[in-house]
């Protein structure tokens, strides 16, 4: 017969178990964040909005900076010279965006370092908790169509558009030279 | 005493755009003696190697913010008196008072426009 002792000894039971269980899920999605590129990639995703973003800024004050330089010229109608000015000051003071959005991007990319870390750290010590059987999980392989979405690319893997316009036009003529360059970008 | 607009500025700023909107903005208010550094560390350099007349600065940097630099400009004799203003995204109550009790002599917050910074620099160097 069992016991009410018995009783309560196989419900802490049930729920070690449990316990083990969620355990071994939580270290499987911990492993899968930190191995599968998710966070690296989202970091350098990040990093080149930053780079991307300054040299927008520059060359949009690069503009500015002519612009200003027109209006200063000699026969510039005094009040043509002040709208000018007053415009261009516009530009500068929106600018600023690059700054603030540069800002709140470096504060991401800082904690998603010190959430990888952690990440990390909690995936060695569960498995020296729970053993080394845990397989680690595959990343879900996407097909068809969906795996043409594959967003804006970072500058040494991006075809330009002279790639694009040559595939369109069929010209893989093997007379035509190829640089290294150019074949390297089509089989990357 | 009427502001000298040649006096040597030094603009601090981890951010190159804001490097250049401060500098473009100052150009247009007539000041032309403008330098630049991307942290206190750097500013500190220069400060300590030339004279300047007007610091202002950023205050979240690395590996010295602004706000260090403000409080080692302040304990160095030689630079303690040199106008200090901070333009930065910083702007909680408790930031401010910090800078204050610092020993700041203006505040900015970003994102700003030239119509500020002209009455803070007013407000620190007189009329101009």
């Amino acid at each position: 017969m069992t016991t009410p002792e018995d009783t309560r000894l196989l419900l802490l039971y049930a729920q070690i178990e449990d316990v083990q269980a969620l355990l071994h899920e939580i270290q499987q999605e911990a492993i899968s964040v930190v191995h599968h590129g998710n966070m690296p990639d989202a970091a350098a995703q990040l990093q080149d909005v930053l780079k991307s973003t300054e040299d927008a800024a520059q060359n949009i004050l690069d503009a500015a900076t002519a612009i200003q330089g027109i209006a200063m010229e000699d026969g510039m109608a005094a009040p043509v010279t002040e709208r000018l000015n007053n415009e261009v000051t516009r530009i500068y003071e929106a600018c600023s965006f690059q700054d603030l959005s540069g800002q709140r991007i470096k504060k991401v990319l800082r904690n998603m370092d010190l959430l990888e870390g952690k990440l990390s750290n909690l995936a060695n010590t569960l498995k020296a908790q729970v053993g080394n059987d845990v397989v680690t999980p595959q990343a879900a392989e996407v097909t068809g169509d969906a795996a043409l979405l594959n967003g804006p690319q970072f500058a040494e893997h991006a075809a330009s558009q002279e790639d694009v316009d040559r595939l369109l036009k069929g010209d893989i003529n093997p007379s035509t030279p190829a640089s290294q360059a150019d074949i390297d970008k089509l089989f990357s | 005493m009427a502001v000298d607009k040649n006096m040597r500025i030094l603009i601090v700023d981890d951010f190159k755009t804001m490097l250049r909107i401060i500098e473009s903005l100052l150009k247009q208010l007539g000041f032309t003696n403008i330098e630049e550094a991307s942290d206190g560390g750097e500013a500190l350099n220069k400060l300590k190697t030339g004279k300047y007349d007007l610091i202002l600065s950023d205050w979240n940097m690395e590996p010295m913010s602004g706000f260090d630099l403000l409080k080692t400009v302040r304990a160095t004799a030689e630079l303690k008196n040199i106008p200090f203003i901070l333009i930065t995204a910083e702007s909680k109550t408790e930031n401010i008072i910090a800078a204050k009790q610092a020993g700041v002599n203006n505040y900015i917050v970003k994102p700003f426009n030239a119509i500020t910074l002209k009455e803070k620099l007013v407000a620190v160097l007189g009329n101009f």
